[in-house]
């Protein structure tokens, strides 16, 4: 048992439990920052590994870009559509008090009233057949590393930054370039979703409520109307 | 020494998890973090198999710095999506979006 | 592996800080607890409403700025590492990667997120 193996299991642990609770705990913003965890944990795996670059990397983008992101996300949107939890009620941006109230539990009420009847049982089937699915998944892998023969010596790596470097900008040159085209598409295509295509200054008020509601009409996409608005 | 088969082990079971989150769960911002951890599980193999099986090139860590940027440019305009639907359809419950079923 | 020791350490030290500061604070002060007192704090300022309201859109904006030239920086870095061996070639890639992506900021700038109303 050396220290290497200590902090592996120190890390798996760390890993398997957060991830179980980005996917159990009832409240979302709770489920971010345990994704958080899960995250920061991977980067110390990256560590023991030798892949110190792609540590830093993995805190960098996953840890401190992403889940903020998901957290905007979260706190952007009004509590009872995103965060499963029931509205507050009183306060300037409580939301749509009336839509989200009820026994709000976990993710159960997400946007309105109860669930129609097929898609709640729909969702049990869901449940069980996911749960096969990866139960499926591991056994396969299982299977898959029992019958390959895998090595049981790791070479060091040492310093991994420079040759990666050099990798990236001489043989992976076209997929960096790629991966520039990729960013540009995804920068333009979320400003193109989230900004409204009328900027006007009375929208910019930070409270939801009926601002938001009149606002709704501006953004892309809406010429179809709200036919399926609260049909289920 | 830790064996390649723990970290395959793990990855295995991350992506399980991630997995078994993405199809469960009827709130779209949760099966965006399944599919986030199902990535991180990816990356644990590659890293892994960089390190024991070809240790001369970095070609497994190149790989997970492009998964890295295209799982940021992912969340991004996932993210701004269900941004849209949670303001246009008043709810981010897959089950109730139902805009392409036809 | 053993540079990889003051990183533990550090890590540790820094995970053990708030709950020992936090555990003497309260074995050092005085519990003479009101109304006032016990109200969350907010920069001086009486807080009214609730925590969990809708925050603007702009917010989101932002942070997907951030997000894509955050991986920016983690392309900059082994470039930076390794451009002299490298030649012209790297520079003119770099120069093209950063020229596509400076096309999203100047799209950013022409729908007006970068402007803070």
């Amino acid at each position: 048992m050396n220290w290497e193996m200590v902090a592996f299991a120190f890390l798996g642990v760390l890993i398997l439990a957060s991830g179980f609770r980005v996917i159990t705990t009832p409240r979302i913003v709770h489920a971010a920052l345990y994704l958080a965890l899960c995250f920061t944990g991977v980067a110390g795996i990256f560590l023991l590994l030798g892949a110190d670059f792609l540590a830093a990397t993995q805190v960098l983008i996953y840890v401190g870009a992403v889940t903020t992101l998901i957290i905007f996300a979260i706190m952007l949107s009004s509590p009872p559509e995103v965060r499963g939890e029931p509205a507050r009620g009183s306060g300037p941006g409580g939301g749509e008090p009336a839509r989200g109230a009820g026994p709000a539990r976990g993710d159960e009420v997400l946007g309105g009233g109860p669930r129609p009847e097929g898609v709640q049982a729909e969702r049990g089937w869901v449940g069980v057949l996911a749960a096969l699915a990866a139960l499926g998944f591991v056994a396969a892998m299982g299977v898959v590393y029992r019958g390959a023969g895998l090595p049981a010596q790791a070479a060091s790596l040492g310093r991994t930054t420079a040759p990666l470097g050099r990798q990236i900008f001489t043989t992976y040159a076209i997929p960096f370039e790629v991966a520039s085209v990729v960013l540009l598409a995804a920068l333009v295509g979320a400003i193109y979703l989230s900004v409204r295509v009328p900027p006007r200054p009375s929208g910019t008020t930070p409270v939801s409520g009926p601002s938001h509601a009149g606002a709704g009409g501006e953004m892309p996409g809406e010429r179809e109307g709200g036919a399926n608005r609260g049909t289920p | 020494m830790v064996p390649l088969e723990f970290y395959l082990g793990l990855g295995a079971a991350l992506f399980a998890l991630g997995l078994f989150g993405a199809l469960a769960r009827p709130n779209a911002v949760r099966i965006l973090m399944g599919i986030e951890l199902m990535l991180n599980a990816a990356n644990i193999n590659l890293l892994a198999f960089n390190r024991y099986l070809h240790p001369r090139d970095l070609a497994g860590q190149v790989l997970a710095v492009f998964v890295i940027t295209v799982a940021a440019a992912e969340v991004a305009v996932g993210l701004a999506i269900i941004f849209l639907l949670a303001r246009r359809r008043h709810g981010i419950d897959v089950d109730r979006i139902r805009l392409l079923r036809g | 592996m053993d540079s990889y020791l003051e990183v533990v350490i550090f890590v540790a030290a820094g995970f053990l800080f708030v709950p020992v500061t936090m555990l003497v604070g309260k074995l050092l002060r005085p519990h003479r607890p009101y109304a006032e007192k016990l109200v969350t704090y907010e920069c001086g300022e009486p807080s009214h409403g609730s925590a969990q309201i809708r925050y603007h859109a702009r917010y989101y904006l932002f942070g997907l700025l951030f997000l894509v030239f955050d991986i920016e920086t983690v392309f900059l870095y082994p470039w930076a590492v390794m451009v002299r061996h490298l030649g012209p070639i790297g520079l003119i890639e770099m120069v093209v990667f950063i020229a596509v992506l400076v096309v999203g900021l100047v799209y950013a700038w022409c729908k007006g997120v970068l402007e803070w109303v």
